[in-house]
């Protein structure tokens, strides 16, 4: 449509050879600047969403004043000493007494059209391309909440959980109600955490630590002992909300239930002055393999140090004789 | 001639439901012997083999396929499996029969009527089936690298690693902080590694591609420069396509 219109403008004002120098001109302009906003686009940084525009609009003004220099040329070197030249196409539409003045220049109708043309689509580039980064982070953080709820919810789990309790109904009512009641807080008490983000409390933490191990422990019989040693004072401590639970999971799953004779876990959590240190003891099978897939733990450390920083550590030792000690540390807050 | 069966499962009140369905569904079989661990499992198998063998895949000690291993075309196996755990469309050759976990009692009535059949034939050998799984078990990403440093054990997550190098009987790991020796080979760290992040380079050489700085190129040698590093690792010439111009 635009460029419909400025056709047949182009035509009535300065005839065809006018026209094919203004379309140049408009293309020319355009591709010029938009290579320039692209570059600086890639530098998001340092190039806030104004200053691209403001480097656009001037590129494209130059850009369109050189393009039109050079081909209402006759030949080069004319088109570098020509008034028409390099910037011409800029003076003469700036310095037009008024705008209808412009107007009545041939060159500054062109000029202006170019201006106007040229700053509309880096307008709509650059939001876009805006728009799109902001899309781009906040599908990341999403794919990133639901990717710690599928691997901290597992189907197995709960499947196995309710086969648990599906036996329980039949032989122990009564521990049925009880186990159906850990997994009904666990649920409630992990779901809604991962869809906040954020911080939880260790009163929060270990709530949903506790009905994990009490399930846990209904399923896995006497192979599964626990401790914990928290001191209440240490309660409305900030923690990131799963942190412990992946730890305890991971010493539950791959140390203790590996083992036959299963094994016990400990949980400590102490505080210096600055920092609260968690610790996750188990004698269960360790570390056995060279290499490993757990998720978890990537995944932890991952998001400790996007919260903390380098004033997070989480290590992971071996025990003697068997076993691993897990040492989270992590600002007191 | 009473059937025998054994149950091989973890969790006591899961291996209960299965005694219990089972003792519903067909009184004649005899259940009352049951492990909680794979290597009890053996033990078990070795003084007495059942008729048939209930087997849940993930038990501790020597998991539930390598028991199936050992007493392949000798006893019936049903699998005993957690939901969606061990891709069990390998079982739906009919070979071999699977309950799901938590076990629905209809289905588990068809199993036992295909059992009772099957009594009268010779087991069938699991070799082909126990390929099938393990096939289909989706291979896990290595995220972490673990290694003695002394009587330390270190643990290194995967993407602090800035190359790898075969280096006599063991394979150098080079990482941001120091390096470390591990017993697996190259080949098998291959088939762990997710191989958009890291590239073979040489038959004794995989590189964090997120380390590479640059290539260079010197008549027939190619090197790369890695970021933050002195040292540059050649790129033998199978490899070299990766860094060539299209």
């Amino acid at each position: 449509m635009i460029a419909a219109l400025s056709i047949m403008l182009a035509y009535g004002v300065g005839g065809w050879s006018l026209w094919l120098r203004w379309f140049v001109l408009l293309l020319g302009g355009h591709w010029f600047a938009d290579v320039v906003s692209r570059a600086l686009l890639l530098f998001p940084r340092q190039a806030d969403l104004r200053m691209t525009l403001l480097a656009s609009v001037v590129a494209s003004v130059i850009g369109a004043s050189v393009i039109t220099g050079i081909f209402s040329a006759s030949n080069p070197s004319e088109a570098m000493n020509t008034t028409y030249g390099v910037i011409g196409m800029a003076i003469r539409t700036f310095s037009a007494s008024s705008p209808w003045e412009a107007m009545n220049t041939t060159y500054g109708v062109a000029g202006m059209a170019t201006f106007g043309f040229c700053a509309l689509m880096l307008v709509t580039t650059a939001l876009r391309e805006d728009a799109d980064r902001r899309t781009t982070a906040d599908r990341q953080l999403v794919e990133l909440k639901l990717h710690a709820l599928q691997s901290q919810i597992e189907p197995h789990f709960i499947y196995n959980t309710l086969a648990n309790v599906q036996q329980l109904v039949r032989s122990a009512p009564a521990d049925a109600d009880r186990m159906l009641g850990s997994l009904i807080q666990y649920l409630k008490t992990t779901i809604p955490d991962v869809r906040a983000g954020g911080k939880a409390t260790i009163k929060h933490e270990l709530d949903r630590i506790l009905s994990y191990l009490e399930i846990m422990q209904m399923r896995m019989g006497k192979r599964l002992q626990y401790s914990l040693d928290v001191p209440e004072n240490l309660y409305k401590l900030h923690v990131p909300p799963l942190g412990i639970l992946t730890l305890v999971e991971n010493a539950v799953k791959h140390g203790i239930d590996a083992k036959p004779e299963g094994g016990s876990l400990q949980i400590i959590v102490t505080r210096t002055e600055r920092k609260l240190v968690v610790r996750v003891l188990d004698d269960g099978v360790g570390f056995g393999s060279e290499v490993g897939g757990g998720m978890g733990l990537a995944n932890l450390r991952e998001r400790i140090s996007t919260q903390y920083g380098e004033r997070a550590m989480l290590s992971l030792n071996h025990r003697k004789p068997s076993g691993v000690e897990a040492i989270l540390t992590i600002p007191a807050e | 001639m009473t059937a025998t069966a054994l149950i091989v499962e973890d969790e006591p009140l899961l291996r209960a439901a299965l005694r219990q369905h089972l003792a519903e569904l067909w009184p004649q079989l005899d259940v009352s012997r049951e492990a909680e661990d794979g290597i009890t499992a053996i033990k078990m198998i070795g003084e007495r083999l059942p008729d048939v063998l209930f087997l849940d895949i993930h038990v501790p000690g020597l998991n539930g396929l390598e028991v199936a291993r050992l007493v392949s075309g000798r006893c019936h196996v049903v699998f005993v499996t957690a939901y969606q755990e061990h891709a069990v469309t390998a079982f739906e050759e009919g070979a071999v029969d699977f309950v799901v976990k938590p076990i629905e009692r209809d289905r588990l009535a068809v199993t036992v009527a295909r059992l009772r059949q099957r009594l009268t034939a010779a087991p069938v050998e699991l070799t082909e089936v126990l390929r099938l799984i393990e096939r289909n078990q989706r291979p896990e990403n290595i995220r972490w690298i673990q290694a003695s440093v002394g009587t330390q054990i270190r643990i290194v997550p995967v993407e602090d690693v800035i190359y790898f190098q075969s280096d006599a009987k063991y394979t150098k790991v080079v990482t941001k902080r120091g390096e470390l020796h591990i017993r697996r080979s190259i080949k098998e760290l291959l088939e762990g590694l997710d191989p958009n992040d890291f590239w073979q380079i040489h038959r004794g050489t995989i590189v964090n591609a997120k380390c590479v700085d640059s290539v260079s190129r010197s008549s027939e040698q190619m090197r790369l420069r890695l970021v933050g590093r002195g040292e540059k690792l050649s790129v033998s010439e199978p490899y070299q396509f990766r860094f060539r111009r299209q």
